[in-house]
């Protein structure tokens, strides 16, 4: 089989410009997997964090205890000197991310119908007091509502009653991910960016065995020999299917590397199914590219081009929510974006019936459309340009 | 017959490139396609191979309809072609053994073939080497290697000589006459007429795709009245000293080009003593002078009214 042979050593010769690509995809495979911790674990539980805060009391009442305790469900409450250095220094160490200042008159005002407002201090741009800030409105609120709603309470019992109140908490219950999806953001990450590394791989090593197999000395030369034209291109096909599927192999063999947890999840099939069609659409493109031109430069210098520009608008680098609409309507002409579509239906998919996968499956046929499309055209341009020669 | 080409037509657009064609090339024969650029040998062979189609005529080889699907021809023939057709991929060797490998499938009989071949250019040296390192001499005997080695009964080299050096170009032209005596019948085109001089048995002159004469180089030589010309070189030369040397026998023309005299005669007996003698008699100073055999570009010449050159 010389032209297999051929071929194989002709993909060979450009190895290493193909075996940068692996190294790109093995390195940005390290980094997310690194950046993402545990590997993408999923919350599995929930408890409720207290941060520290100060209150500073200039009167000492039922109604100002009950504002006490009722923010003691809610944080953790710390004795502190009413001086303001010493308020600074708290706040500036994270000492308490809060202090909340009970004005003098404070629960007179609130039996009158006329509370005053409780002046609070936080560490500018902290997020960590919204929860206090939220006891605190409902705390007024609900003793507002108490005395309007009903005459003549104490302040003792109008804040014992919204203390209880306040004590009704709700149960979070985390509910827990379904065993049969997909674990963590890792998988779809790792499939999605094949894209990229095998695109480029597939179009240089498919585009140059091509362009040197259709310099016209050797077409000529090969045409002059006894075998025949089918042997020819089924000896050519194997070449390309074996470099095609090697590649895909090793690719698929570090995704599942990289994120052994899914190895054994059906999405994982479905993940390495759409990457088969993928790679069919990808010879095809690989063909018409490989006809369409010339000189070893160009070969990979377009195929840098096709691969960047489809990848980037198609959501490999970026996710496709992230991308405007008319972004996606021209990624939709290429089939880096529907291989991209296919993947985060299949990392989503918890249930393997017919009515579930329709989806995925009308992807994978728009991508062997496309497959079959390149195909065809490069056909085309290659009967065209052997007419010419 | 090996190879057997009747009333072939070639066109390119409005251009006529074969005009009714008819040649035979019989078996043992190094028969030599000779003619300007252009006149139509690159595309009379491309015929014969079924790389070109043709609008009419008859091309057989071997006594079969040559075909592009006609593999069991194509098994006996060997190619070398004008434009070096090897893979910049490849090695030396590999090249070889590659294009020996469409015709032999037998692993330990190709590597005899090649190795074969190898000895047979010289390039044993350069086995290891890829195309692009290779001077244009050894690349040319690379391309006649890869030609040859599957041991063809046809070979066919078109112009293999061209842009190499003259070390290189004694070495292809010894190897093919060799190839002819191993039993290959060759046809080999080109437009050095002394190559086809020195080395074939038999050449057809084209001219613009139309058959200008064929035979041995005898024979085309024959076919001219020129017998002789004979080179003077003169310090100076009177009209009246012209004169006497145009007024003898068997002289068809007498040119003064800057002190060199060139004298056309025709067949005949003592042309180169007659013009001496007259040369003494009418005392004209001369330093070297000599004879030559007219070439088949005094045979193109003399049929076309153009050199072969142009």
């Amino acid at each position: 089989m010389p032209v297999f042979k051929v071929s194989m050593k002709i993909i060979k010769k450009n190895l290493p410009l193909m075996l940068i690509y692996i190294f790109i995809f093995i390195m940005v495979s390290m980094i997310v997997k690194n950046l993402s911790g545990e590997g993408g674990e999923t919350l599995s539980t929930y408890s409720d964090t207290k941060v520290p805060i100060a209150i500073i009391g200039e009167e000492h009442t039922a109604l100002t205890e009950g504002i006490s305790n009722a923010l003691s469900e809610v944080s953790t409450l710390v004795e502190l000197e009413d001086n303001k250095e010493a308020i600074q220094d708290a706040l500036y160490f994270r000492a308490i991310y809060m202090v909340v200042r009970i004005p003098e008159g404070f629960t007179a005002s609130v039996m009158s119908g006329n509370p005053l407002s409780l002046e609070t201090k936080v560490i500018p741009g902290s997020t960590e007091s919204v929860q206090v800030n939220m006891q605190i409105n409902q705390f007024m609120k609900l003793t507002q509502l108490y005395l309007t709603g009903t005459s003549d309470l104490s302040e003792e019992k109008v804040a014992e009653l919204v203390v209880n109140q306040l004590k009704n908490t709700t149960k979070v219950t985390m509910v827990a991910p379904d065993p049969k999806a997909v674990e963590g953001s890792l998988m779809p990450f790792f499939f999605n960016y094949l894209a990229y590394s095998y695109m480029f791989i597939m179009i240089l090593g498919v585009s140059t065995v091509m362009r040197v197999f259709n310099r016209k000395e050797i077409k000529w030369r090969n045409a002059c020999s006894p075998i025949t034209s089918l042997s020819k291109s089924l000896q050519f096909l194997l070449a390309n299917a074996v470099f095609a599927f090697g590649t895909w192999g090793i690719l698929i063999l570090l995704c599942l590397v990289f994120d052994a947890r899914n190895i054994f999840k059906v999405n994982t099939l479905y993940f390495m199914l759409n990457s088969v069609v993928f790679a069919l659409s990808v010879l095809g493109l690989g063909y018409l590219v490989g006809n369409l031109v010339k000189g070893r430069e160009a070969v990979s210098a377009v195929a840098n081009i096709i691969t960047l520009s489809s990848c980037f608008i198609s959501g490999v680098f970026v996710p496709q929510a992230f991308l405007g609409e008319s972004v996606l309507r021209v990624a939709s002409f290429f089939p880096t974006y529907w291989y991209v579509k296919a993947n985060q239906q299949i990392a989503n998919l918890t249930h393997f019936d017919f009515s579930s996968i329709s989806g995925i499956l009308s992807i994978l046929l728009i991508e062997l459309g496309f497959g079959a499309a390149f195909l065809a055209v490069s056909l085309a341009v290659g009967k065209r340009a052997s007419q010419r020669a | 017959m090996i190879v057997k080409v009747n009333q072939l037509v070639k066109r390119y657009g409005d251009l006529l490139a074969l005009d009714h064609l008819s040649f035979e090339v019989k078996q043992g024969e190094i028969f030599g396609l000779l003619g300007p650029n252009g006149s139509g040998k690159t595309t009379a062979i491309n015929c014969i191979l079924s790389l070109l189609k043709y609008d009419k005529g008859d091309i057989s080889v071997f006594d079969k309809p040559m075909k592009p699907e006609a593999y069991d021809i194509k098994r006996d023939i060997g190619i070398v072609m004008q434009e070096v057709a090897v893979f910049d991929e490849l090695t030396v060797h590999g090249n070889i053994d590659y294009f020996c490998g469409l015709y032999v499938s037998d692993k330990k009989e190709r590597k005899a073939l090649v190795e074969e071949a190898i000895k047979f250019v010289g390039l044993e040296e350069f086995t290891k080497f890829y195309p692009k390192k290779l001077s244009g001499g050894l690349l040319r005997r690379l391309n006649i290697a890869c030609g040859i080695a599957h041991k063809p009964k046809l070979i066919i080299l078109d112009e293999p000589t061209v842009a190499v050096d003259p070390q290189s170009r004694n070495k292809i032209l010894e190897g093919i006459v060799q190839l002819n005596k191993q039993g290959a019948t060759i046809i080999y085109t080109s437009h050095y007429m002394e190559e086809v001089e020195q080395i074939c048995s038999r050449i057809m002159i084209l001219d613009k795709g139309q058959v200008i004469a064929t035979g041995t180089k005898d024979e085309l030589k024959g076919m001219i009245s020129l017998g002789e010309k004979i080179t003077v070189e003169t310090y100076e030369i009177t009209s009246h000293q012209l004169e006497a040397l145009k007024g003898l026998p068997n002289i068809i023309s007498v040119e003064d080009l800057s002190g060199v005299l060139t004298i056309r005669s025709a067949k005949g007996k003592n042309n180169l003593e007659n013009v001496l003698e007259t040369l003494k008699r009418e005392q004209v100073s001369f330093g070297k002078i000599y004879s030559e055999l007219p070439t088949l570009n005094d045979v193109f010449l003399e049929i076309t009214g153009k050199e072969l050159r142009d």
